[in-house]
Parts: structure tokens; sequence; C-alpha cells
């Protein structure tokens, strides 16, 4: 599920980075806030969030085998810190987690690190908790385990279908794959129905195990039995009304930051528009945070130029012609010689020691 | 230095691992703490760091513990954890060292200047800017001592610290724990760690002190031992064949 | 006997990561936040090409490949990691062919569609971007990219919360890689953690966990810790660091501007 930076535009790029800082930021003060209130949590927060993470990273590294189909599950995690740390702290682990995986094992990109957290982290730790696995905690009649399972199973599913979606819209608005939007969607969600079932019940294991061997770690639980009902509607609804800001929020950014983009698709493409339009945005976010702004300067730099690589004018698309195969071809060979002269003189150098 | 009176814990369970235990150690004693597993060795060492909530009265270089006194408490004491991986949070050794100073309101250049006349008292001042993660199991005990030496404690507590040492790392660490001249309580299954480092044993058995006493005379006391789940130690056995034959 | 051990597998490219950011050469000792600046640019720019640009976008390559001899770091090092994200660009980037087919141009006799086209574009900026990110990380150790996100106003607790996950990583990485070959090892032939085993295999890593950050909570409260890790990384960037950034960006953003390849071709051919 972890989307790569090739298939992701900077615009998308930008707003799905904003939209997780966002999130991310939301986090951070709802926890300052409850730290507020008891103090005595904030210092044991830290190292439990970054035990936990550690934990989820080692994890996901785990095969599960799935009977009966020879071929093996993998744990994401989401909803799986958000179980045992809640919704806020799960983020902000998740996040963590999804960072690091970033930059040392080039999962997902450093300009798709916004898309994937929210894919990954954001559906998992609010989406599948606030809607599906706080509820069904909260019910009254079922035993906890049987609780547990379902709400597992069915925040997963719920989270990776999400997910899903988000990858194929993220795609699709990036333009860079000429499947079609329903096609690429009927190829998504059925293999994300599987993979988020097999997560929900690897979930749904161990929260199960916790509960036999330490029931006491799963917050949620506990206020169920205790003061059964905890769970509120207008908390969900608080929720809800986030993630349509937010996503709302996202999506207009992206419809707004890149208008000749979607009126391509809109009104197809004849010859001369095919070429053009396909790159930049013309206009400068407002987002406010650091990979935004960057971002945002990257843009301006480069938005004075639409027309790019077809300078040539006369129709022609000079930038994929026979000269620019051959300039390619020489760039290539350039590369060639300068991997070769890197290592011939590395090889002096330690030949000299 | 440090006097336990009538100090008594149980889990939130409600199983209880110190029952009543009395004890006094005196500025500079170095005393072994043994006892089978469970006994509640890690425990009382936590007691005394106010980790767990006990009850009955602990004090510490003259201060009762108590929540307001903590901060003095824990700065009086240092404590190696019986896992270094625990222990060393930070990135490399330095900033590890210099972590628990810095808390307490020193100077980062300050602080520098210590961990590095400490690390090479201990001799290692190679591990400086070693990466906490990526140091051998015998260094990252050494650091972990190191840092705990940075508040330059009254009395230092240690949890098993020779398991899962080599033998040289373990003789090294030996000689570095002879060579601090501060009070020592060190809890260990490692018998012959404790005869080699220890003049006082304290033998503690289902939550209370059994036997207290000159660490030859009770590490010697096969039946003692015995009846505690433990077994002399190898240093002892020779000895005590040795009379025999 | 299995030797399928990806949590192993995982720690030794984690110590692999770690042992290249422990060198030294020019592009180690560029500054982290000006090196970090600088491949996100890199990246953005390579991605911001439009999808038919091949041959302006074959120039960006060159940065990189100058990075990797500079670090002293081969390319393949970082090829290897291609399989993990190749996939599924691999995947949106195949049906190019099938949907687009609209020639281009010609090579001699031989028709190019546009969708052949965008689709080596696509695979050329994953490959691009992918070598990108790994020279940041095998050049600079993460205490160093936390300073940087630090200097970027990221907050603290998450800097705090990454340097801390780091370095439980490799704790976690190694005991979970020891359970899976315990495991193996009393379960001959099975390629994975049986489902009757799901719960407790990790359920037993994560109580164990719990009560490491118990253990570690202790020893941070007992050093003083109030709740945030202090920032020791505030080394300033030197001005040489933002020099020779500033240089490779503009170039960069150059190479953005004008197909050189192309006009390089065109000089060539003379057309």
């Amino acid at each position: 599920m972890h989307m790569a930076d090739a298939l992701i535009s900077p615009a998308v790029g930008a707003a799905m980075y904003a939209a997780s800082a966002a999130t991310a930021g939301i986090s951070i003060y709802r926890l300052k806030s409850e730290d507020r209130l008891r103090p005595e949590l904030t210092s044991k927060r830290l190292p439990t969030m970054a035990v936990m993470s550690a934990l989820v990273f080692a994890g996901q590294m785990v095969n599960y085998t799935i009977p009966g189909t020879g071929s093996s599950g993998h744990l994401c995690g989401g909803l799986l810190l958000t179980a045992l740390l809640g919704p806020w702290a799960g983020f902000l682990s998740m996040a963590a987690v999804l960072i690091i995986q970033c930059l040392f094992f080039a999962d997902g990109g450093l300009l798709a690190l916004g898309a994937n957290l929210w894919n990954m982290a954001f559906y998992g730790c609010f989406a599948g908790y606030y809607l599906i696995y706080r509820p069904i905690l909260g019910a009254k009649r079922l035993k906890a385990p049987v609780k547990l399972t379902l709400a597992s199973v069915l925040g997963c599913v719920l989270s990776l279908q999400l997910g899903a979606l988000s990858v194929v819209i993220e795609t699709s608005l990036s333009e860079v794959t000429e499947l079609p939007f329903g096609a690429f969607l009927a190829l998504m969600q059925p293999i994300h129905l599987a993979i988020g079932a097999v997560e929900g019940l690897i979930t749904a294991a161990v929260l199960v195990f916790v509960y036999n061997a330490r029931p006491e770690l799963l917050p949620d639980l506990q206020g169920s039995e205790s003061s059964p009902g905890k769970f509120s509607l207008r908390s969900t609804l608080a929720v809800l009304a986030i993630v349509a800001a937010v996503t709302g929020g996202g999506l207009s950014l992206i419809a707004s930051g890149n208008p000749d983009g979607l009126e391509w698709s809109l009104f197809g493409n004849s010859e001369a528009g095919y070429s053009e339009n396909m790159g930049l945005d013309e206009d400068a976010y407002g987002i406010d945070s650091p990979a935004s702004r960057t971002a945002g300067v990257i843009q301006e730099k480069t938005a004075f130029l639409p027309d790019y690589g077809f300078a040539g004018g006369s129709g022609e698309p000079l930038g994929t012609s026979v000269s620019g195969i051959a300039g390619a071809a020489m760039v290539a060979v350039l590369a060639g010689l300068v991997c070769l002269c890197g290592s011939l003189l590395r090889r002096r150098g330690t030949g000299k020691k | 230095m440090i006097i336990f009176k009538n100090v008594s814990y149980s889990y939130p369970g409600g199983r209880s691992v110190l029952n009543g235990v009395s004890l006094h150690i005196s500025p500079g004693e170095r005393v072994g703490l043994i006892g089978a597993n469970g006994a509640g060795k890690s425990t009382l060492l936590k007691a005394a760091l106010g980790l767990v909530d006990a009850d009955g009265s602990i004090t510490v270089d003259g201060t009762g513990l108590s929540r307001n006194t903590l901060p003095f408490v824990r700065k009086a004491l240092g404590y190696v954890l019986q896992d270094s991986d625990n222990q060393m949070f930070m990135p490399t050794v330095l900033d590890d060292m210099v972590f628990g100073p810095m808390n307490y309101g020193m100077s980062r250049t300050e602080a520098e200047a210590l961990a590095d006349s400490i690390l090479s008292g201990l001799g290692v001042a190679h591990l400086k800017h070693r990466q906490n993660h990526k140091i051998s199991g015998g260094e990252k005990r050494m650091a972990a001592i190191a840092t705990v030496l940075m508040s330059t404690p009254k009395a230092v507590l240690m949890d098993e610290p020779s398991s899962s040492l080599d033998p040289k790392n373990r003789r090294t660490l030996i000689h570095t724990v002879n060579s601090l001249p501060i009070a020592k309580l060190i809890a260990s299954h490692d018998l012959d760690m404790i005869l080699d480092t220890c003049d006082r044993v304290l033998l503690i058995g289902s939550g209370q002190i059994v036997a207290d006493g000159a660490a030859r005379d009770v590490l010697g006391d096969k039946e003692l031992l015995e009846k505690n789940g433990l077994e002399l130690p190898l240093g002892m056995q020779r000895c005590w064949t040795g009379k025999r034959g | 006997m299995s030797r399928f051990n990806p949590a192993g597998e995982a720690g030794q490219s984690l110590r692999l990561v770690d042992e290249l950011a422990a060198l030294d050469s020019p592009m180690h000792r560029l500054a982290p936040l000006p090196k970090l600046l600088l491949t996100v640019l890199y990246v953005s720019l390579t991605l911001s090409f439009p999808k038919y640009a091949l041959s302006g976008l074959s120039v960006m390559a060159l940065f990189p490949v100058f990075g990797y001899q500079l670090a002293g770091i081969s390319l393949l090092v970082c090829f290897r990691r291609l399989r993990f994200i190749l996939p599924l660009v691999c995947a949106v980037g195949l049906f190019n062919p099938f949907f687009d087919r609209e020639t281009l141009f010609f090579l001699g006799n031989l028709p190019v569609s546009g969708g052949v086209i965008s689709m080596l574009t696509l695979l050329l900026k994953g490959v691009f971007a992918l070598t990108a990110a790994f020279l940041l990380i095998a050049t600079t150790p993460l205490e160093g990219i936390c300073g940087a996100l630090g200097k970027l106003r990221c907050p603290k607790v998450m800097v705090s919360l990454l340097l801390l996950t780091f370095r439980y990583i490799t704790v976690l990485l190694d005991e979970a890689s020891l359970m899976t070959e315990a495991y193996s090892l009393r379960a001959p032939g099975q390629r994975g953690v049986h489902i009757s085993a799901w719960g407790s295999f990790l359920g037993q890593l994560l109580l164990r966990s719990m009560d490491r950050a118990e253990s570690l909570y202790s020893s941070m409260l007992l050093r003083g810790f109030t709740g945030e890790l202090p920032r020791s990384f505030n080394s300033a960037v030197s001005p040489l660091s933002w020099t020779a950034a500033g240089i490779c960006a503009a170039l960069m953003v150059l190479s953005r501007m004008y197909d050189l390849p192309a006009l390089l071709g065109k000089l060539l051919i003379g057309g």
C-alpha cells in the first residue's frame, strides 16, 4: 500500500503533506491538552509510544501464513497502535513508523510521505477507530474477545478500503497513469478487501491475546465495561466533520492548484492540447507547513515555464523527438563515465592505502 | 546512606513482593543482594529509587523518600538497569551521558567535560561518540555505568550487572565496580561476582531479609543458600571441599 | 530449514545504512538541513516533469550518479532496494502502453506510442526519487535529519519520538528476528507464523515491549526526564554547505527548465 514517489505529482504530494501535517498538529495539540489534565501521563507517554512504534515496525516484518493459501499476510498496525495508545498518540506513533520506513527502507518516498501517512495512518487511527472499533467495543451484550475480533476485522477492512480508495484518487489526480479511474478502482478495492481482512484477523489475534494476559492495556475495553455507553455520538460526528473538512480542503486545493489538469481530463485531448498542460500548476498554495512551503517555493520557481519541453513551438513534440533520444543517450554515456571514473579513483585510493 | 524501615510492597494485583524489609547501608559500604528469581531483589532496588510506591519508611542520604524529595534521592543514587538497552535511549553514548546532568541544569559543555573524565576513568574513552545500537553488550554495560556516574551519585544500585557478559568483560566489570569509592548495592545471581565485589551480603527470600552478614559467611553457608534456591559460589566450593579433604 | 526471516533482513539493512552514514566524504560533510532541502527539491523537480518528457527527465539521472560517486557509495547498494517500490509503479505504468496507443514519433520505422514513453518516464521517476532519498539517508545519520527537522520547526515531540523509535527499532527487530528463528526451527517448512500462533507471537513481544517501555521510563525518570529530549544536535550550518547546496539547486532548476539532452542532441545531429 506504500505509494512510491513516482505515482504522485508534486501538487498532490504537497496537498497530502498539508493534510497529514495538520492531523499530526491536531494530535500533538490534543495530547498536550490531555496532559494538562493528567500531568503524570506526560513523561510516560513518549517512551511508551516509541517502544510501541518500534514494535509495530518489527511486527510488520513478521510473515503470517494465511491458512489454505500458501501466501502470507502482514500487519500494517494503525488500528493496533490506536487500540493500545488511543487515536492521537496512535497516529503520531504510526507516523514515526512510516517516516523511518520511508527514510531507511524506501517504502514510499519523500514526496509521497504525506500521502502515505494519510492513507495508512489516518484511516487506521481515526476512521477505523472512531467509526468501528470504539462503537463495537462499547456494545454491552457481546463478550470482550468477540467484540475485539469484530472491531478489529471491520475496522481494518474499512481503513484499508479507504486507504486504497485514496491511493486511486491520488494517483489519478497526479495523472501518471492512463488506467481509467473505474478500472483502477476495480483492481485496488478487492485486493485490499482481502488484505484488510487478514490484517484485521492478525490485529484481533494480538488484541485478544493482550486482553487475556493484561486487559488493563486496552483502555477502550476498560471504559466500556465500567461505564457502558461511554462512546458518544458527538465525538464521532466531530471527527467525521474534521475528516470531511480536511479531505474536502485537500481536494479543493488540488483542484484549484491544478485547474488545467482537471480541464484536460474533462475536455479530452485534442492533438495540440495533448502535450500541454501536463506539467505544473500556475498557482502557489496557501498551505502553511514547512514541507508545503518548500514545495510551494518550487512551484513558484517552476510555474513560469508552463509549456516546458515543447518550447520548440512548431507543434512537433521536440522533447521526445529523435534528437531528444540522442541527447538522452549522451546523458546515459556521461553517467556511465562518471561511475567508471569514480570507481577507478576509489580503487586507486584503496590501492594506495 | 540507605535506610529501610519495615518496607512492604504488593503488586496492584495483590501479590506481595516485599514483606517488612528493614536494612541499613552505610556510606561506602559494598553490599550484595542475593535471592532466587522472584524473591524481590529488583523490587527492593526500585523501592529505594521511588520507582515503586512501597509502604514503610525509606531514607536516602539523610532524606526521607517522598514525592517531593524524589529528585534529590534519584540524584543521590545511581541505578544500573539489567538491560542496558533500556538504560541507553539516546542515539550516542555521549548524548546519553549528558542527558541526566543537563536535565538537572548543567550546561552541555560542562557535562561533556565531565563525560570525558568519567569515560577515561573507566578506560572506555573510545566509546564517546559511538552509537548505542552499534556497541557490543560489554561496551554497553560499561557505557551504562558511565551514564549513571554522570550524576556523581553517593551510592550506586546495580541489577544483575554481570548478566550476559563474557568472562573478560565480567572481569573488567568487577574491576570497575571495585574501583568505585561509593556505596554499592548489587543484586545478582552471579554469586562469584558478589564474592569478589562485596563485603556484606543480604539474602532475600519471599520478600524478607533471611540473612545479613559478611560475604564469606553468607556465601559459604551451603544449607542456607540451598534452602533459598541458590548454590555455593564456585569460589567457595573449592574452599569448602578443600577444607574437607 | 526455512531461511525466511524479514525481521533479520530488515535489521541487517538498517545496519548497512548506518555503516554507510558513518563514512566520510564531501557528500557526508554537507550539512543535513541543506541536504534534506536539496533532496526534496530534486524529488519535486523530477516528479514535476510532464509524462512524455523522457529526454528532459534523463538529465536528472546525473545528480544522483554524481552524488553517489562523491559519497563513495555504489549505486548497486541502492538498486537492491528498488524491489520494494517498483512492483506498484510497474503495475500502474504497465497499463499506459495499452491505454495510450497514439504514435508520438517514429524511431526509424518503428512507431513509438505515448504510452510507452509515459511508462518509461514513470519508471525513471520512481528510480530517480528512490536513489535520491537513499543517498540522503546513506550519507546522513538519523540524528542529523532530526536536527534538520527541528530547524524546520517540526514539533519537538515528533523529533523526540523519531529518535527514540529508531533507537528501539534495532532492539525490537533483533528480538523479532530471534523469535522468528526460534519459531522456524521448531516449525520446519512453514514460511510464516501459523494461524494458531498469530496472536501469541506478536502478543508476547508486545507484552515484553510494554515492560521494556516501563523500564525505559524509569531509566528516563531517574535522570530527571520531564517530557522532552534535549535538542543536542543544533550544530550551525556552514556557509560552504549552503553555497554548495545552492549551486546544486540552481543546476537542478536549470535542468528542469531547459531540455538539455534535446538541445545537446540537436547540436549533435544538427536538427
